[in-house]
């Protein structure tokens, strides 16, 4: 079997546990990311996006009244003042950027809170890419202004019934629309999960985040903190959790 | 596994094909599901392929998550899937029995317990929709450890060296998938012309069975005649159990009536 390019697995988690008939799909994006990280042409393109469009870097904050200790300094990677309101906007910029890459015109995604429905639409119509974000039936209505913006920005929203009606339904719609449009559409998965080569791929479109505070901590403070926290198991994370968990001996 | 090599070697002297019929274990009940695949062994069945309610299907079109989605809701488990198979076996002691289910379920409790526990109860082959070849080998090596056949899916998009990593893994059957996209009867089967069954049985894989969109019997004729060994329909015989749900009077005889039809296509 033809190999792939990059290590799918972290540890025991990870793989590729999709149908065999996705794989020509995955490998195909794996191929192009691998190509693309050592095209300058294409580093330069998204590295301008991020600064120019998106707005990146964004600022470290330090807080005023967070603590009332005055020994306890907390900073605050400002994420939130990305366009489109959150870190999902850099790397479906990156991924957007993959799309055209591999000649695919249309672009499909699931959205559970909306941040990442948001940000893709925002992507495509940026980059003229036809854009459908499936969700969940019961996250439609908990999340209209999201919703809203989807829509405003010229994506399809299609409401899931199926199961729960939330992202991990919507997640399995995705995927079985990817199954018959793979040719011609690209899956931007929206977080750090999935089949490979997704988790690596999301990885590294956002980096940035970690290089720009690592840089604003040394320069504001002369050394590294002391502690780092992420809020990372989100509602979203958790559902989508159970692809994962498909890895190794979970 | 030894049954799907009886059952092909019966059915090239008799100079035929196989028809093997697809429904989730437990739908719509576990005691009508036992009615339904009687029926449908009765009709003319060669061989079996069965799915395990899962929650999340993500190869199967709506007609066949329905499905799981009444098994589940009637309380459907896999130990009682395995309990309904074990009727299944004693009702028809050598026809060829196929598993067609998620990882997740055969991940939950242990690779190697779920093998040991199908053979148990009769299961000849395992067909894991959502492990690829890449992803194969722990589930291959438990199954023929417990003398499972190892099924696995030819995509209309294969390469040369998956074709050949397939037809040297595969046991029991080759499932050649009709064309891209989810199980369903709404989508047609794209049927494969002779020169790719025949450029597929170049690598001397299993006998390759067609599945995917196949609803009548013209198509199995077609899948036959132009190399496959046989044809798997589900969504079609599906589709009857979800018209006829609380009528098993009207329900039974249109599946026998149904998988004979199909038989008599081979």
């Amino acid at each position: 079997m033809s190999e792939l390019k990059l290590n799918p697995y972290f540890g025991q988690y990870g793989g590729m546990f999709v149908p065999q008939l996705l794989v020509p799909a995955l490998k195909q994006l794996e191929a192009a990311f691998v190509d693309a990280q050592q095209d300058p042409a294409f580093l330069a393109e998204f590295q301008q996006l991020l600064t120019e469009y998106a707005g990146r870097p964004t600022p470290l904050t330090l807080t005023r009244n967070l603590s009332p200790n005055p020994l306890v300094k907390i900073y605050l990677k400002r994420e939130d003042l990305l366009h489109g309101g959150a870190h999902k906007t850099n790397q479906v910029l990156g991924q957007a950027l993959l799309t055209k890459r591999m000649g695919k015109k249309e672009v499909i995604a699931e959205t559970g809170a909306g941040q990442h429905g948001v940000a893709t639409a925002l992507a495509c119509a940026l980059l003229g890419l036809k854009c459908r974000i499936y969700m969940g039936a019961k996250d439609i209505e908990r999340q209209q202004p999201n919703v809203f913006r989807m829509k405003l920005m010229g994506a399809t929203v299609i409401p899931v019934t199926a199961g729960s009606g939330t992202l991990k339904d919507a997640v399995n719609e995705a995927m079985r629309d990817w199954s018959a449009t793979y040719d011609t559409t690209h899956y931007m998965l929206g977080t750090a999960a999935g089949p490979h080569p997704f988790p690596t791929i999301v990885r590294d479109f956002q980096r940035m985040i970690g290089e720009e505070a690592k840089a604003q901590i040394l320069k504001a403070e002369g050394k590294l903190p002391d502690a780092v926290i992420a809020r990372f198991y989100r509602r979203a994370e958790r559902e989508i959790n159970w692809r994962r968990a498909r890895g190794y001996g979970h | 596994m030894q049954r799907y090599q009886q059952m092909f070697s019966r059915l090239a002297t008799e100079g035929r094909g196989a028809f093997v019929p697809f429904v989730t274990l437990g739908d719509p009940n576990p005691e009508l599901s036992f009615e339904i695949i009687k029926a449908l062994i009765d009709g003319g069945a060669d061989a079996l392929e069965l799915g395990i309610p899962f929650s999340d299907p993500i190869a199967d079109g709506p007609t066949i998550q329905n499905a799981n989605i009444r098994a589940l809701a009637a309380g459907v488990t896999p130990a009682m899937s395995f309990e309904l198979i074990k009727k299944i076996r004693a009702y028809a002691a050598d026809i060829p029995i196929g598993l067609l289910l998620y990882s997740n379920l055969v991940m939950a409790k242990g690779v190697d317990g779920f093998y040991a526990v199908a053979a148990e109860a009769g299961v000849d082959s395992v067909l894991i929709a959502d492990v690829p070849l890449h992803e194969s080998k722990m589930f291959r090596q438990a199954a023929m450890a417990h003398n499972i056949a190892p099924i696995y899916i030819v995509p209309p998009n294969v390469d040369d060296d998956d074709l050949r990593a397939i037809a040297s893994y595969g046991r029991g059957y080759t499932y050649l998938l009709s064309r891209a996209g989810v199980t369903g009867a709404e989508t047609k089967a794209a049927m494969p012309t002779a020169e790719l069954i025949n450029r597929i049985r170049q690598y001397n894989p299993a006998p390759p069975l067609l599945g995917f969109g196949i609803s009548s019997p013209e198509q199995v004729r077609d899948a036959i005649a132009n190399g496959a060994a046989g044809a798997i329909s589900g969504s079609a015989i599906v589709k009857l159990i979800e018209q006829h749900l609380h009528e098993p009077a009207i329900l039974l005889p249109a599946l026998r009536h149904f998988a004979s039809a199909m038989k008599a296509a081979t």
